[in-house]
């Protein structure tokens, strides 16, 4: 597992271009050195896509192998909000834990669910807003200024 | 889980609504840019 950022050789470039041109097709299979055809798992596939895409923007990569149960810190960063917002989240019932002696730890599953579940309100809220927005007219003068002038 | 690039937001894009809903749309799932807000 590489702990350290893995970066594209230029050298690599049209290959890792092949490979995810290739990838993106669907479902793929590894030929090994004797010859022998593993079809990849979708997991696999998944995870080599999200690989390839990103090399061939310019981005380092690292993979970092992540347990099934969370620290409160780890979940925090995961979502993208504080820990205080987190244990907020704990201490209302919004997303489940469980105590590790005296340290609270999430399961990961729970943290992908109540992900999920945020993006789907989220999206709605956006609708709901749109179609306030659209019915009071806000959006009956959508002109856009010229020149990139501000006001 | 990628989160893209981090993009400051001025409050003033909240008001031509077409604009802000623009914006947090793209910043929703498949998440092109986090914002963060002024």
């Amino acid at each position: 597992m590489p702990r350290e950022p893995v970066t594209l050789p230029e050298s690599e470039e049209s290959q890792i271009r092949e490979l995810n041109r290739m990838l993106q097709l669907g479902s793929a299979a590894l030929i090994g050195a004797d010859g022998e055809r593993v079809h990849l798992p979708a997991s696999v596939l998944r995870l080599l896509k999200d690989i390839t895409r990103n090399m061939q923007l310019g981005r380092a990569v690292v993979l970092i192998p992540e347990s099934q149960q969370l620290t409160t810190q780890r979940a925090a960063s995961l979502l993208g909000v504080s820990r205080p917002h987190l244990i907020k989240l704990l201490e209302s019932g919004e997303l489940p834990y469980h105590k590790a002696g005296s340290h609270r730890r999430i399961f990961l599953k729970d943290l992908l669910a109540y992900q999920k579940r945020r993006n789907e309100e989220r999206k709605a809220a956006l609708n709901r807003i749109a179609k306030e927005a659209f019915e009071s007219g806000l959006y009956d003068h959508t002109t856009i200024p010229e020149g990139g002038e501000d006001e | 889980m990628t989160t893209g690039s981090r993009v400051v937001l001025d409050a003033c894009v909240l008001m031509p609504v077409p604009l802000a809903d623009t914006l947090l749309r793209m910043a929703e799932e498949p998440r092109l840019y986090s914002p963060k807000w002024s």
